[in-house]
């Protein structure tokens, strides 16, 4: 077996509107590492790409699925074609489709020269009520749900506190053990950056620059998701403090130095979670 | 009397034992003149001697002259099997005439690639496709069958349903495919070991250099030469690549321009862009499509676009109303959101370009249809002609619905050849299976319809897709929807102009008239004549495109 390294992959997905080009376009612009960008087109692109271009000239749209026959200009043709480059990206971003199921987007990342390191599933408060239930496309809101392993409520701005936590439990009851957050695209940008490690941090004890970050509304159902939770931040999040609320309303003190998790009871109000990663 | 008009160079008169024209107010003729590649006269010799030709062509005296076939809805992609070997369950024509026959069993699989391994060097990628073990009693394929038939070569078996392949150890051990991979499609067996099975392209993907391979041929000019020798094997003078981004990028756009053209090239072809990017891209797409026309010559048109809404019945992919499958899993997802439908088909419907739909299932086909209903009451055009291609499970109330909007239908009727077994056992159950592809109910009900092979998904020839709609006859001796059955008239129209139409092609081909394309297919029985069980089995000689004939070269 290879050991060349392998290039992460992160798929983002979610409903037409839950907010996925903001998203893109916020990553674009701040994020330090390489990043080429794969707009998904294996049945659509609900995206305007031309406003990625404007952004980031390493934006791949993918052109000619061929859905009679599964064979064709694929996302594997891009992915192959992205390990041709002399300059290899430092992480890979692919836009699953409004109506894609990421975790069949996901399954390309494991071609050789990849490795996937997550799906982030975007949800629209204003819109998921409405689009959970409908008839036609229900279903596929829930799959989506279901490939999450990070669920963000995007436009909670937007919407009254009550639908905000009619959403909540809508996406909990379908994914219970995901961790979910409440944020702002920007926000949501970081914490997804400093999630895929820099394709140097195997050598981090030569780094001296660290970034922070802070996710101002976490929650989690209970003490085991929120372990598991931060349990899944890689190693290139060195440290992460605040106060999470539970499900139940109790709330918990949360740090993490390195591999090492403590989680403890407190009154003191939620701060959301701050992380400090590796630049 | 006689035309006072002078004979052109080429002027020639064909004559036949029987003229079919697919246009009911002169439904028969004997001899047909043809002038700088259009018809000129259509009737009896007598009748267009009156021009003033003196040439006259008896050699297909014996034969018999039919409208030329129209495939609406086929793929390019059809070329591939000339250099990818087919290994199929049902025998098929190659694109070069060449006839393989079917894969009967696992065992004949094995011996099928062991003969290409003996003339292929070690470590070079055997790869084959449309492997169909639905109708094998055999056991289940896996990397062991093929490691009978070699391990120095790498071998991947592409199956006939385009979600699976089985790869033999070689392959296995090239990429490291090995206990425990974490890639979602892997297939193992009971000891946890892979088993050959690589399911979904992404899996597939895994073998990187084969996998690739398949693409490369897919795509290559070389199979759009092939596709044209296929069409012309079967009788069909006007096919459809439906769904394709040549429009998109001027080299490609030139690079197919070019190959339609050269005179080997003997079908004309609706090359249909297929919809991709988000509806803000489609004011662009509709700018691209027009000026890609303005390029266009007699043997390439871009008549229609193609939307693709759902995936396949038999993948389980299609979505299907209430109650939904009969057995098996539900898969059916959208491929665009459909509220957003109406905002993709917009600026298509308002710059007068029509739209051709892929929907299977019974949801999507409601969703377009709706769809179109919104942009009628938006923007007026009578003459849109948008059609619901497949349109497998359409309803009785959504074809009234489109009758009375002035849709068309196309019907995927090779399925019930094909898959009606598996239709009404497994997917959707007896009554819905009886009631798929409605040609009968079609014809009550007003809807204009045609006929298509999808083809490579079923093999390009309009004598079996009007073979199966006269007969609906399964491979077991069964008949799946007796009362959806028509007459080999009504069958002929819908392989013929009836395509032509739903392509806005009507007035260039689909019928021999005065003034369109001197386009037939010949053939060596008349379909009207034969036995209806026996209609598939009519020879195809050839055809005869723009006045020009071109001899079959299939074998049998
Ligand atoms: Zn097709």
């Amino acid at each position: 077996m290879t050991q060349a390294p392998r290039i992460p992959v992160l798929v983002i997905g979610g409903y037409l509107g839950a907010g996925k080009t903001t998203l893109i376009n916020n990553v674009l612009s701040s994020a330090t590492q390489r990043i080429a960008v794969v707009v998904n087109d294996f049945g659509s692109v609900n995206i305007d790409a031309s406003l990625i271009k404007e952004k980031h000239n390493d934006t791949i749209e993918l052109t000619n699925g061929c859905i009679c026959c599964a064979v064709g200009e694929s996302l594997a043709d891009v992915l192959f074609s992205i390990l041709d480059r002399t300059e290899l990206p430092e992480v890979v971003v692919i836009e699953a489709s409004g109506v894609a199921n990421p975790a069949a987007v996901a399954a390309f990342a494991h071609i050789e020269g990849f490795h996937h390191l997550g799906n982030v599933v975007l949800v629209d408060a204003t819109q998921a009520l409405e689009t959970s239930k409908d008839p036609l496309v229900g279903r596929t809101f829930a799959l989506q749900v279901q490939a999450a392993h990070l669920l963000a409520i995007t436009k909670s701005d937007e919407a009254t506190d009550s639908v905000i936590s009619e959403v909540r439990s809508i996406v909990s009851s379908l994914a219970p053990s995901t961790p979910l957050v409440l944020t702002t695209s920007a926000t949501l940008s970081s914490l997804m950056m400093n999630l895929a490690p820099h394709a140097d941090s195997a050598v981090a004890e030569t780094h001296t620059e660290f970034s922070t970050t802070t996710l101002s509304h976490v929650s989690a159902q209970d003490e085991q998701q929120l372990f598991a939770f931060l349990q899944n931040f890689p190693s290139s999040v060195v440290r992460a403090k605040g106060i999470v609320e539970l499900a139940n309303g109790n709330r918990r003190l949360v740090q993490k130095v390195g591999s090492t998790i403590s989680i403890s009871q407190t009154e003191l109000p939620t701060t959301g979670l701050v992380l400090i990663s590796l630049k | 009397m006689t035309s006072t008009q002078p004979p052109h160079a080429g002027d020639v008169i064909y004559t036949a034992r029987l003229i079919r024209t697919a246009n009911p107010s002169q439904p028969t003729a004997t001899a047909i003149a043809v002038r700088d590649g259009k018809v000129l006269s259509v009737g009896t010799l007598e009748d267009c001697q009156q021009w003033g030709i003196t040439t006259i062509d008896r050699q297909f005296e014996d034969k018999v002259l039919t409208a030329g076939f129209v495939e609406a809805h086929s793929h390019i992609m059809t070329g591939m099997y000339s250099n990818i070997p087919y290994v199929g369950w049902f025998g098929r024509h190659m694109p070069d005439g060449s006839w393989v026959d079917g894969v009967k069993s696992t065992d004949e699989l094995v011996q099928r690639l062991a003969s290409i391994a003996a003339t292929t060097e070690p470590g070079q990628p055997i790869v084959v496709s449309g492997f169909d073990p639905i109708y094998l009693d055999t056991e289940r394929l896996s990397c062991h069958h093929l490691d009978e038939a070699t391990t120095q070569h790498p071998v991947f078996v592409f199956h006939a349903s385009g979600h699976l392949a089985t790869v033999n150890s070689f392959i296995l051990q090239k990429y490291s495919i090995e206990a425990g991979h974490p890639a979602p499609g892997v297939g193992f067996d009971k000891n946890g070991q892979p088993n050959g099975e690589l399911r979904e392209p992404a899996a597939m993907a895994l073998a990187r250099d084969e996998f690739r391979l398949i693409g490369q041929v897919v795509f290559s000019l070389e199979t759009i030469g092939h596709f044209a020798n296929a069409m012309r094997n079967a009788g069909i003078t006007t096919a459809a690549d439906l769904g394709n981004n040549f429009h998109a990028k001027d080299e490609s756009l030139e690079e197919v321009l070019n190959a339609t053209r050269i005179d080997s090239f003997h079908v004309r072809v609706a090359s249909v862009p297929r919809i991709i990017g988000g509806p803000p891209a489609m004011h662009e797409f509709v700018e691209k499509v027009q000026e890609a026309r303005t390029k266009t010559h007699d043997k390439m048109h871009i008549p229609v676009v193609k939307m693709v809404l759902d995936g396949s019945i038999q993948g389980f992919t299609a979505v299907v109303n209430w109650p939904g499958y009969f057995t098996g899993e539900d898969h059916g997802l959208f491929l665009l959101p459909p509220e957003q439908v109406v905002d993709y088909l917009r600026p298509f419907h308002q710059a007068g370009i029509g739209i051709h739909c892929h929907c299977n299932g019974s949801t999507t086909s409601g969703v377009f249809i709706d769809a179109i209903e919104v942009l009628l009451r938006e923007h007026a055009w009578l003459d849109h002609r948008h059609t619901i291609t497949h349109a497998q499970l359409i309803t009785q109330a959504q074809m009234r619905k489109a009758k009375n909007l002035g849709m068309s239908a196309n019907f995927f009727v090779n399925h019930m050849w094909f898959w009606g077994e598996q239709h009404r056992d497994i997917t959707i159950g007896p009554d819905r299976a009886a009631a798929m592809n409605p040609c009968g109910t079609a014809d009550r009900i007003g809807l204009q319809y045609a006929f298509h092979s999808d083809s490579p998904v079923t093999p390009a020839n309009q004598l079996h897709t009007m073979w199966a709609a006269v007969n609906r006859a399964t491979p077991h001796g069964d008949v799946v929807g007796p009362a959806e059955r028509i007459d080999v008239n009504r069958a002929f129209h819908a392989a013929t102009i009836d395509g032509a139409y739903q392509l806005h092609m009507d007035h260039l081909v689909g019928s021999l008239e005065v003034g369109k394309y001197a386009d037939m297919t010949v053939l060596e029985q008349d379909p009207y004549e034969v036995d209806a069980m026996a209609i598939r089995d009519v020879q195809v000689w050839g055809t005869i495109l723009g006045g020009v004939p071109s001899k079959s070269t299939a074998q049998r």
